[in-house]
């Protein structure tokens, strides 16, 4: 099952794998525990700690 | 990444956390500087200074912890946000240990400066205790620059204070051999001599911390025990 969320809150409680889009554009996939403590690119990492809306 | 949250009031509190920190840094390294140099000129004056400015650098952790989590409470920080908020946690701790033994090393001048001197251990012990006030300076200057290298190196001289304290061991263990009469005072600057290595291991501890808020991975734990006083025996050696 796919959800797209802009809730980060529920993006890391419900799943086990995480893809961040930006624009239509995949950035970045990966487990949903590495994504949101060590995410490897800035847009991610921006957007995750509330640097991007 | 972009250096700055839509909140703006999230920044406001990770920078005042971070110069709680640096402030709690240099507290420490004066700390460990004035212990360091009391038991050479015995001064119980300063001795006494540093038992009394440890109160400083414990209210500072506990006012560093509060706001760390006030900040999970309120920001829940992810990422970069929330390694920091866990290594400033970490470093408050370590940085509040090494106060302890600098405080220690106070109440130890005290007693020492009663008694007449053995042997001229002093200096080497201000000198290893320069070396920890160095490696924790380098470590927190690799903090502000974000600088894995600089902390990976501070992490390497541990070894240089382990073999300092090996030698001031076998010293030590010397002297009280040679003469019974010298093994209060000798007991006295051992503590004091494993108060600096412990030091040595809490600032390594700080700079692991620094590689994991920079890299998002602890450094690798292969470093070699060289403080081989607890599983060697000095004495038929």
């Amino acid at each position: 099952m796919v959800i797209v969320t802009h809730s980060m809150q529920q993006a890391a409680r419900v799943s086990q794998k995480t893809a961040f889009f930006h624009l239509g554009n995949l950035v970045e996939y990966g487990e949903t525990g590495q994504i949101f403590t060590n995410p490897q690119d800035p847009r991610t990492e921006s957007y995750i700690t509330g640097r991007i809306g | 990444m972009q250096d700055q949250h839509i909140a703006s009031a999230f920044d406001r509190d990770l920078e005042a956390i971070q110069a709680q920190i640096m402030k709690m840094g240099g507290l420490v390294e004066n700390a460990i500087l004035e212990a360091a140099v009391s038991p050479e000129t015995r001064d119980e004056e300063r001795a006494d200074a540093v038992r009394r400015a440890d109160t400083a650098i414990d209210e500072l952790e506990e006012l560093i912890n509060e706001e760390a989590a006030r900040v999970i409470a309120l920001r829940a920080p992810t990422a970069v946000d929330l390694r920091l908020i866990l290594t400033i946690i970490k470093v408050s701790a370590n940085l509040e240990r090494i106060g302890d033994y600098a405080k220690n090393m106070g109440k130890r001048t005290s007693v020492l400066a009663q008694m007449s001197p053995v042997n001229d251990s002093a200096g080497a012990l201000r000198r290893m205790a320069k070396e920890v006030e160095r490696m924790l300076k380098d470590a927190l200057d690799a903090y502000i620059a974000r600088d894995a290298e600089l902390a990976q190196d501070v992490i390497d001289r541990d070894h240089d204070v382990d073999q300092m304290y090996n030698a001031l061991f076998r010293e030590f263990l010397t002297f009280m051999m040679e003469d019974p009469r010298n093994i209060t005072a000798c007991m006295h600057l051992h503590f004091i001599a494993k108060n600096i290595e412990r030091m040595g291991d809490h600032v390594t501890s700080i700079a692991e911390q620094f590689i994991y808020l920079v890299s998002g991975n602890m450094p690798d734990e292969s470093r070699d025990k060289e403080d081989r006083t607890s599983t060697t025996n000095m004495v038929t050696e």
